[in-house]
């Protein structure tokens, strides 16, 4: 009994089944479906290429909107800082004083008189 | 008398907490502060120094006195529930202890410790005012 590759016909038969079906596959593409189409080799690498460049500018656009943020936010908490200091809080609020026995005098917070008086006085106290 | 020399207007008079009877002096001082915020500092000074009313130690009657001055009450109990002043408060303190006070009332004419009298604390208001015109 004869195999069939022992036939020089049948032989040829199977070589080209076989060269026919190794083409079909390659021409359906064995990657999955977000992969880039394989065409030929220069053209995979300009894809690839363009992918990496679209992904750093992504990268660098993020950063950036980061940066901005966190400057925004340090600027706003350095706007909420309070002001340390209790003489430059002083001038806040001011005015006449409207009513009770110190009717008429200027005020401005906790300091009562005429700014430009040449003494001042200063009385430290408990309310209690 | 003081009050005669701030408005002949040879003086002028600063009032500054140095708290010393402890949480309801802290909160009365809050509360002035925060009133202050809206200009009416010297009328809770005198409610809490003149009229000595207790019950505007508490939330309530700081409140009350807010009403009272026709304050923003929304504005006022945000600055006494955040403890809005407690930086400047401390300030205060450690300005005292830096003015070596350690007592109430303190006075301080043109930064020099002022007398215990009202009588002498007018003549040394008097003398700082002369000091200070003939420097001029």
């Amino acid at each position: 009994m004869t195999r069939p590759w022992q036939r020089p016909w049948r032989l040829a038969t199977w070589l080209t089944a076989c060269l026919l079906l190794s083409g079909l596959a390659a021409a359906c593409g064995s990657g999955g479906q977000d992969a880039p189409p394989q065409t030929n080799s220069s053209e995979t690498v300009r894809s690839a290429r363009a992918h990496r460049e679209a992904s750093i500018m992504q990268q660098q656009q993020y950063q950036q909107q980061q940066q901005q943020s966190a400057a925004s936010e340090q600027a706003v908490a350095d706007d909420s800082k309070p002001t340390p200091d209790p003489t430059q809080e002083a001038v806040v609020a001011s005015g006449q004083i409207d009513s009770g026995h110190r009717y008429g005098l200027p005020f401005s917070r906790n300091i009562v008189g005429d700014p430009e008086a040449p003494v001042l006085i200063v009385e430290y106290s408990d309310f209690q | 008398m003081i009050e005669e020399a701030v408005r002949s207007g040879l003086a002028r008079y600063e009032y500054r907490h140095f708290i010393i009877f402890g949480a309801k002096s802290e909160f009365a001082a809050l509360a002035t502060e925060c009133a202050g915020d809206q200009g009416a500092w010297w009328q809770f000074k005198d409610a809490y120094m003149l009229q000595g009313l207790a019950r505007s130690y508490t939330r309530t009657g700081a409140l009350e006195l807010a009403r009272d001055a026709q304050l923003d009450i929304d504005r006022f109990s945000q600055c006494i529930d955040h403890n809005e002043h407690a930086e400047r408060l401390r300030q205060m303190q450690q300005q005292a202890i830096a003015d070596g006070v350690s007592g109430t009332p303190t006075f301080l004419v043109n930064g020099q410790p002022g007398a215990r009298s009202l009588e002498a604390l007018m003549r040394q208001v008097r003398d700082a005012a002369s000091t200070a015109e003939g420097g001029r």
